[in-house]
């Protein structure tokens, strides 16, 4: 599979404010390869770079040393800026500060307008990303009469009808209830499966699970990196950087030590449902009560 | 008292010729609307301007209350207009006199003449807005100060400017409820006082909404800037403005009222 981002060596930081000390920087020679159509979490403790690295995959940031390469264009380089950020799509945290128009169909349209397209290939583009974010019905209301979660899947088609092939979510899901937060992944989730490349930033871990990857940032740095597997298998790193793994995983570790069998391979809740159902399954067929830990 | 229920504007929506009129045809039509009133010399020119004024409120199907709701707010400057120009203006047919208050036939007629062009310059102007959307307003505003290009103002940011106030108006009112009810909660009082005490406890209340404010700028321009925002060059419009068959009727009428109001002015009824 080819890389759609390549990041070579960056290194960032912050202009320092006067009162403190020359500050470490944000990214420290740090490199990570992105493939088409993969979808990788990007997690680690608050101050890590976390989002300093996504602003740096479409340009919003210019890394001091090493490159950002997107689809083999260059980010520093001034002429390619917009060809890039219409190929790398970004959805922020806050809901509210990112929705530019007073009419839903308008906001959706202010991506595709601002790249020059044809108005009838506007209004089909936003047809059909509202109808991909199940919001098309909402297409006339106003951002104020939506919920978080309702203003994010605005902004989630948004970067749709620029039809960018990655798109990267900086904690899309921070600022929303536990229902918002739940429809946002599924959107994510879905357009994965359609073929989107997916950057997610995200402090839940039970989110980063869904992933084909994680990679752990720690200090601006690379800290661990694998599958959801691999990365939930070293607890003792996590809980380290102070992060907790999944619910389900802690509850199959507890349910083990306890003498039940399964799996090894529990990552996400329905993958510990599955595996209690077949369980339970097997046995009530051999006629066994099942014990209560 | 809920700040953020209120609703933006004074749109009516209604199924209506008017208001599928291009906004340019409507916002250029209030403008000549507003100065043929000051065309008319007579009662004859005001009341055949309010004559067609009312054909057009009765097509654009927005209930009578509606416009005349425009009129409260300046209630005042109207009745004040109106005792100005009966009581302290001069006239030949002197009515009554009282030191420097008098009241002659000219005057009332003045004052009459004047209260009701204000009347139908608010009517006129409030019918612009309960018509058009907001947002159409200021696209249409865009098109029309094209010509500001010529003094190097761009048109296209002043409307997007006005825009991005438009749909920011509620979550800074939102902001604006969060935070009073969170300065409440410590014990600040906005409700009762002096006035000197009430505009100082709005201190703390403007300078977190300044910050705040501040904060949605810089976030929105990163966020605008991520969708490829840079200014009006090359951009392409979903809704792109197009005069149709309806704005050359309204401009024929409109033409037809205009040379009647001239040539009321030269042969005034009453």
């Amino acid at each position: 599979m080819e890389n759609i981002i390549e990041v070579k060596n960056i290194t960032f930081s912050y202009p320092e404010s006067e009162e403190d000390a020359p500050a470490e920087p944000t990214l420290k020679d740090l490199s990570l390869d992105i493939r088409n159509g993969e979808f990788v979490a990007i997690v680690g403790p608050n101050g890590s770079g976390k989002s300093t690295l996504a602003k740096c995959l479409n340009a919003l940031l210019l890394p001091e040393e090493g490159k950002v390469c997107v689809a083999g264009m260059d980010t520093s380089d001034e002429d390619l800026i917009w060809k890039i950020r219409s190929q790398v799509g970004m959805v922020f945290q806050n809901p509210d500060n990112q929705l530019v128009s007073s009419v839903v169909e308008d906001d959706v349209a202010f991506g595709p307008e601002n790249l020059g397209v044809d108005p009838a290939e506007i209004r089909r583009r936003v047809d059909e990303a509202l109808k991909a974010v199940n919001m098309y019905d909402n297409r006339r209301k106003g951002p104020h009469q939506l919920s978080g979660g309702q203003k994010q899947r605005v902004a989630i088609a948004g970067v749709l009808a620029m039809q960018s092939s990655c798109m990267i979510f900086d904690e899309p899901t921070a600022m929303l209830d536990p229902s918002g937060r739940a429809e946002i992944i599924d959107v994510i989730c879905d357009l994965h499966r359609q073929g989107k490349t997916i950057v997610l930033i995200t402090h839940f871990m039970e989110e980063a699970a869904k992933a084909d990857r994680i990679v752990v940032l720690k200090d601006g740095q690379l800290a661990m990196e694998g599958t959801p597997l691999e990365v939930f298998a070293r607890e003792d790193r996590l809980r380290e950087m102070k992060l907790v793994l999944p619910f389900a995983i802690e509850l199959a570790d507890q349910l083990k030590a306890r003498g039940i069998e399964l799996p090894k391979d529990i990552v996400t809740e329905e993958d510990l449902m599955a595996a209690l159902e077949s369980l339970t399954a097997g046995r009530k067929t051999a006629g066994e009560a099942v014990p209560c830990a | 008292m809920a700040l953020t229920d209120i609703t933006l504007g004074q749109y009516y929506p209604a199924e209506s010729p008017i208001h599928s009129l291009d906004s340019r045809t409507k916002v250029l039509g209030t403008f000549g609307f507003l100065i043929s009133l000051f065309i008319a010399k007579s009662f004859t020119g005001l009341l055949f301007a309010g004559l067609c004024l009312l054909c057009v409120i009765k097509l654009s199907k927005v209930p009578l209350r509606f416009v005349t709701r425009g009129l409260k707010p300046v209630m005042f400057l109207i009745i004040f207009t109106l005792i100005i120009n009966v009581f302290f203006s001069a006239g030949e047919h002197m009515i009554w006199q009282w030191g420097i208050i008098k009241m002659s036939r000219e005057s009332i007629h003045r004052g009459g003449f004047m209260a009701a062009r204000l009347v139908l310059l608010i009517f006129g102007s409030s019918l612009l807005t309960l018509t058009t959307k907001p947002i159409e307003l200021t696209d249409g505003l865009e098109n029309l100060l094209g010509f500001l290009k010529l003094f190097k103002v761009s048109p296209h940011e002043l409307a997007m400017m006005m825009g991005i106030a438009l749909r920011f108006i509620p979550t800074l009112l939102e902001e604006t409820d969060k935070i009073m009810k969170a300065q409440t909660a410590r014990g600040a009082n906005f409700e009762t006082g002096k006035l000197m005490d009430r505009a100082k406890s709005l201190v703390p209340l403007l300078v977190p909404l300044f910050v705040s404010a501040f904060r949605i700028a810089a976030d929105l321009a990163m966020a605008m800037e991520a969708r490829c925002y840079r200014g009006g060059e090359g951009r392409t419009r979903l809704h792109a403005l197009k005069y149709g068959r309806k704005d050359l009727t309204a401009g024929l009428l409109f033409a037809l009222y205009l040379a009647a109001m001239i040539v009321m002015r030269r042969f005034p009824l009453i």
